[in-house]
């Protein structure tokens, strides 16, 4: 847990530091330590805005801390260093960014949400470089995807700007199994190496009979996200009204518009759906929950039998759907996920001479 | 401070029920023997357990998992619904709601802890805002008040004698955040657009955020009678409301 720990690197970081450490009550803490999970609220943040606009000049907005949680991405907007816009929008989120292994990309679940890695990233210790991707849509001002193709092609772009050759280290946890399956497709159709592809709790959501209509709603999601606020609620109930029984149920709310992360859930859920997979050329390796519900009990490949040609290897991790990123199950998953990247690192050692062969081919 | 003659927390009947013209609260302690909150665990989800884990701290861990149980037993009362059978979903900016599959009985909630105490408030076909502060001394509370509080507000502090303005300071914020919550943004968005406020220390009070409509979006707030270290407040929609208050039994 503590091999992570980053102490502050320069006099903004060191301020910062000594602000926390005495509003929050607590000692040491790190600069990639996040605001929320000491402990922090919001006259707690507003505190810190104080301290900080006394001393800066600065005064800014308390939500700065829903973007920058951390002292390390305060320090960064304290020295103006500018936020993001959509243009420099990056799907790439570091969770852990320092180390001397090959990084481990790992995809994010249904809710395009990243929050769970942390504590796999603790556990895979410090010298794994561990970078999540967070799905377009998550903030309600872009539209979302609606193809996994197209999650998997932008994640494959984002990543290739950090690592731009393989072998590359994969991971998708839930519906993000199904983007990591879809990413390898496409880096070994670029002819990239894979050297690991990990399903993590990623059931192949098999698609539905009524798929057409499904499509029906994609389309019609998608287009919400276009219109104004207000407009949405009544699109939605207008065009999704009859269309189908479950999506009606899943969008239509009391008369407020969809939370941005329940559109993009749905959104994810329907392209999940659509998605035909081809069969994958290489490996995979199924982290699966020793308990599953009922009606993938039987299947042990949790739907994805005979889309790896290299075969399909299985581990279970002895816990419940949903909760292999938690205390203590997470630690199992850490351990036998770290063996998984040693033997794809071996394999390719021993793959060397092809590697040597086929390069020198491309040359 | 608070003259609040209808603020006793009772044990809550057998038989309970929020009428539309209700509005409940629930006080609870969250610092429970290690055996019931293990059995807590079990009944929240995958979600609330993730967050639970991402605490530093293991008393944070546990508050919060002790926190949701009890929300999840407060609602089941209402609903009749097993609490490990509810689904909750999260606004834009944060505020839980039942998902839209108990839509039917038109149950709103929201919660708030502090240093071990949590506050729940549940309304039917109202939406509801609450919050609970820990007293404590505040070193940059001028700095706050400057930045942060209304006109009136500051004209309050002006002329509030020193020996009560950390009470005041309190309640003041505990009566902007209830507001907040209550319209499911919360403090982080736009303290400072709270200007609409306020006398606080009046128990109760009528507030209008004017870019909704009035008819709908009319919030009233009133303080809360807490044990001499707490201050709380609340906000509904509408003004035509009472309170009732209950006491989270110590070993449920």
């Amino acid at each position: 847990m503590e091999g992570t720990f980053t102490g502050p690197r320069d006099k903004v970081e060191r301020w910062l530091t000594g602000i926390w450490e005495e509003i929050l009550g607590i000692h040491p803490i790190g600069v990639r330590d996040n605001f929320f999970d000491l402990g922090g609220h919001s006259l707690l943040a507003a505190r810190l805005f104080a301290r900080i606009e006394k001393v800066f000049a600065q005064s800014l907005p308390m939500s700065t801390l829903f973007h920058a949680p951390t002292i390390e991405q305060l320090a960064g907007v304290l020295r103006g260093e500018k936020e993001k816009d959509s243009s420099s929008w990056t799907s790439l989120m570091p969770i852990q960014p320092g180390g001397s292994q090959p990084p481990f990309f790992c995809v994010h679940g249904g809710h395009g949400r990243t929050l769970t890695f942390g504590t796999l990233s603790r556990h895979l210790g410090p010298d794994q470089p561990f970078y999540a991707f967070q799905a377009r849509g998550i903030d309600g001002e872009q539209s979302p995807h609606t193809r996994i193709e197209d999650y998997a092609a932008e994640y494959v772009m984002d990543m290739q700007a950090i690592q731009p050759e393989g072998p590359y280290f994969l991971g998708g946890f839930c519906s993000g199994g199904t983007i990591a399956f879809e990413m390898a497709q496409q880096l070994r159709a670029q002819g990239h190496e894979v050297a690991m592809l990990a399903l993590l709790d990623a059931r192949r959501v098999v698609r539905q009979p009524r798929s057409r209509l499904g499509r029906r709603v994609l389309i019609h999601v998608g287009n919400v996200l276009r219109l104004s606020v207000s407009d949405k609620l009544e699109y939605l109930l207008d065009k999704v009204r009859g269309v189908t029984q479950t999506a009606k149920h899943s969008i239509k709310t009391r008369g407020e518009a969809p939370s941005a992360r329940d559109i993009l859930d749905r959104v994810i859920d329907c392209a999940e759906r659509e998605y035909v997979p081809q069969i994958y050329p290489g490996r995979m390796i199924l982290f699966r929950p020793g308990e599953q519900p009922a009606e993938y009990y039987l299947d042990p490949y949790l739907g994805w039998e005979g889309l790896a040609a290299g075969g399909i290897e299985v581990r279970d991790i002895p816990t419940g759907s949903g909760t292999m990123f938690r205390e203590p199950h997470v630690q199992t998953l850490a351990r036998e996920l770290r063996a998984s990247m040693e033997a794809g690192k071996n394999a390719r050692l021993s793959a060397g001479r092809d590697e040597v062969l086929r390069s020198g081919q491309r040359a | 401070m608070v003259s609040a003659l209808d603020q006793v927390w009772l044990p809550p009947p057998a038989d309970l029920a929020v009428t539309g013209d209700e509005v409940h609260v629930w006080r609870a302690w969250l610092d429970r023997p290690a055996c019931h909150v293990k059995d807590m665990q079990r009944i929240l989800s995958a979600d609330e357990l993730d967050r639970a884990a991402c605490f530093r701290f293991e008393k944070d861990h546990w508050r919060f998992v002790v926190a949701r149980a009890l929300l999840r037993a407060i609602l089941s009362r209402y609903l009749n619904v097993e609490p490990d059978q509810l689904r909750f979903r999260t606004g834009d900016h944060g505020k839980p709601s039942l998902t839209p599959a108990f839509a039917q009985a038109a149950l709103h909630f929201n919660l708030s802890h502090s240093d071990g105490l949590a506050l729940y408030a549940v309304a039917r076909g109202r939406e509801v805002g609450i919050d609970v502060e820990r007293v404590c001394p505040i070193a940059e509370a001028d700095q706050i008040i400057e930045r942060l509080f209304s006109a009136s507000e500051k004209a309050a502090f002006r002329t509030h004698p020193d020996n009560s303005r950390q009470e005041l300071f309190f309640t003041c914020w505990a009566r902007k955040e209830a507001y907040a919550k209550a319209r499911g943004e919360g403090l982080f968005l736009a303290p400072d657009q709270f200007d609409r406020s306020s006398i606080p220390w009046q128990p109760a009070e009528l507030l209008r955020a004017h870019e909704y409509s009035p008819e709908r979006h009319q919030f009233s707030l009133r303080n809360l009678s807490m044990d001499a270290e707490y201050v709380a407040a609340i906000a509904a929609e509408g003004d035509r409301w009472r309170l009732a208050c209950w006491q989270y039994p110590e070993s449920g």
